[in-house]
């Protein structure tokens, strides 16, 4: 309350002094003008001025006081009116965060329930959980968690909940069953909690039915695999049995009767030679040619056989030593021959060796026999460097072929050329791309009719997939 | 030739009895050949006795095996042959049509003593043959006590 003092300011108070002074005056003349009491003139001016000064100050004080009596009653009527609105704010926030937790729990997306931790009768339920379960709120409120239990696992929700729990629980993962009696697999997190002063849990249904359903897929599904896998395998295992089994009897059986006609066609032309004439004698050479053709024939498709059912067993090696030996072979066989070699050396490649054999025996045989008729016949072998995967190349400067007709070249009896013109079965060059395959390189070849060819293969590096 | 002990063949192919037979005339090999049709028969040939405990047959200078049998198979026959104490060093020669290698591994760690694949052509099987003769029946020595007769 502000001091009485606040209200006689200054000016006030010389306002107050000049009244005083002209009303006290006023009041001296008139009774100035009283013949009786003119002798007592300024006494009786200066008791007025006084008197008139001390009413004037009574007054001035009780309007002060008034005023200020008047604040003070505005100012504790203003602070009430702002401590009712701070009021109804507060009331207000605390309902909307009421209202913001009653949605948390009724609208969220998953089944949520309050149940009493002593009856296990349901308190509270959400939303999520009416919609999951089929049951009304009602309908909930006359329940206990058991009702929603699958009847095969009830006895052990009940050792379950006859244990203690931490406030915060992972519950696990439960079976449980709509109203309709389907069922459903829920994974379950639990919280405690006082609820009207009972001992209650907080619970969270998360339903993982479609997740164990995939799980459940996916566990099939790699059976299922599984077990393809193990079909084919066992398929390809019998194929393969099959086809070694028949390698093995082609072996045996197909080569024998070819003895025989060569044979008997040898004893026909030594011991009956007086009985055929000279045409007689040619048949019967026919006939031995074209048996030893088919042993050949056999032998070369049974090579290629083998060659499929061999495994790769790398190791680094020179090919250019095993290209010298063969070379070296080749010109042994026919000395009369004129053919430069051309080998690069080294020619360092990581490759099974005995594979490498065959290739190198039929790309080289190949360049020799296409060669021949050169006078002057080259054979180059050599490497290309320029890739990652180096090139190694086989040229010749023989018969070459035409290009229209080089994707029959690695096919297995395709030749190119005729009998007359170069022997040959056809197996050659689709055993050689067999086993560029088996070791994951490529072949290709370029050619010219009447100037060569050359093949350029690659080895598939170290990283290849050997099988 | 030096020796006149019989040459066993085991070969069940009557045009392969033939020519093989054919062949070892041609290479003016003498010495009697036994012909056995099945591998049954051959060992009955090498293991049989009399009632006096004898054996019955003379004992081969040389047999030729060849691998596809009857009854019992020619790797049968080899691993029968090196199991019996008559015939667990009789010089064994495959003769056969194929050339595959578990033909080829088998027959050798059964204890062959040669492995000649019959070529096609009539001509190499005569030199083949031939070499044979020369080999086995000349140049080498035989194991000794072969004479169980």
């Amino acid at each position: 309350m502000a001091a009485p003092g606040n209200f006689l300011s200054p000016k006030l108070l010389r306002t107050g002094a000049i009244l005083t002074i002209l009303l006290g005056a006023l009041a001296g003349a008139l009774f100035w003008r009283n013949p009786i009491e003119a002798a007592h003139a300024p006494v009786a001016t200066a008791l007025g001025i006084l008197v008139t000064g001390l009413l004037l100050g009574a007054l001035l004080r009780l309007l002060a006081s008034l005023r200020e009596r008047n604040a003070n009653l505005e100012k504790t009527l203003a602070t009430a009116q702002t401590e009712s609105n701070l009021r109804q704010a507060a009331e207000a926030t605390l309902h909307k965060r009421e209202e913001d937790y009653r949605l948390l729990f009724s609208a969220n997306p998953f089944p949520m329930w309050v149940f009493d931790l002593e009856t296990l009768r349901f308190l509270l339920v959400n939303d999520a959980a009416v919609q999951q379960y089929g049951y009304s709120a009602a309908e909930f409120s006359n329940m206990t968690i058991k009702d929603i239990r699958d009847p095969e696992t009830a006895g052990e929700l009940l050792e379950y909940m006859s244990h203690a729990r931490p406030a915060l629980k992972n519950a696990g993962i439960w079976r449980h069953r709509r109203k309709d009696g389907s069922s459903l697999e829920v994974e379950v997190v639990s919280h405690a909690l006082n609820w009207r002063g009972r001992p209650a849990r907080l619970v969270l249904a998360n339903d993982i039915t479609i997740r164990r359903q995939a799980e459940a897929d996916l566990v099939e599904l790699t059976e299922t695999l599984e077990q393809k896998v193990a079909e084919r395998t066992a398929q390809l295992t019998a194929v393969n049995s099959e086809l070694e089994a028949f390698a093995y009897s082609v072996s045996h059986d197909l080569r024998a009767p070819l003895r025989s006609i060569d044979g008997f066609s040898q004893a026909l032309q030594e011991d009956y030679a007086p009985r055929l004439d000279a045409e007689g004698q040619r048949y019967l050479q026919r006939v031995r040619a074209a048996t030893q053709r088919m042993g050949t024939l056999i032998d070369d498709l049974l090579g290629l056989a083998r060659v499929a059912r061999s495994t790769v067993q790398r190791r680094e090696f020179d090919l250019a030593d095993l290209t010298e030996e063969i070379a070296g072979e080749l010109a042994a066989r026919d000395k009369e021959r004129q053919c430069a070699f051309s080998i690069a050396k080294p020619l360092p490649v990581n490759a099974d060796p005995g594979l490498l054999r065959v290739v190198m025996q039929n790309l080289l045989d190949n360049a020799w026999k296409f060669s021949s008729k050169k006078p002057e016949a080259k054979i180059e072998i050599g490497l290309l460097n320029h890739s990652e995967d180096p090139v190694i190349f086989v040229r010749d400067n023989g018969a070459g072929f035409d290009m229209q007709y080089a994707d029959k070249l690695f096919g297995a009896f395709q030749r190119l050329h005729s009998m007359q013109e170069f022997d040959g079965t056809g197996i050659g060059l689709a055993l050689v791309q067999r086993i560029i395959h088996l070791h994951g390189g490529t072949i290709r070849a370029e050619a010219e009719v009447n100037k060569g060819a050359t093949f350029y293969f690659t080895l598939g590096g170290v990283t290849a997939n050997e099988n | 030739m030096k020796t006149d002990k019989p040459i066993l063949l085991v070969e069940d192919n009557e045009d392969d009895v033939d020519l093989t037979l054919r062949a070892l005339k041609k290479n003016k090999i003498s010495n009697e050949i036994i012909v056995t049709r099945d591998g049954a028969q051959a060992l009955e040939y090498l293991h049989a006795k009399t009632a006096d405990g004898e054996y019955q047959n003379p004992m081969p200078q040389i047999t030729l095996l060849d691998l596809k049998l009857p009854k019992v198979d020619g790797l049968e026959v080899l691993r029968t042959l090196r199991a019996h104490p008559r015939t667990r060093l009789l010089p064994v020669v495959i003769l056969t049509s194929s050339k595959e290698e578990r033909d080829l591994v088998e027959s050798y760690s059964l204890g062959a003593n040669s492995y000649v694949r019959k070529p096609v052509s009539f001509e190499a099987f005569i030199e083949a043959v031939h070499q044979l003769g020369l080999y086995w029946l000349l140049i080498n020595e035989q194991p000794p006590n072969q004479n169980g007769a």
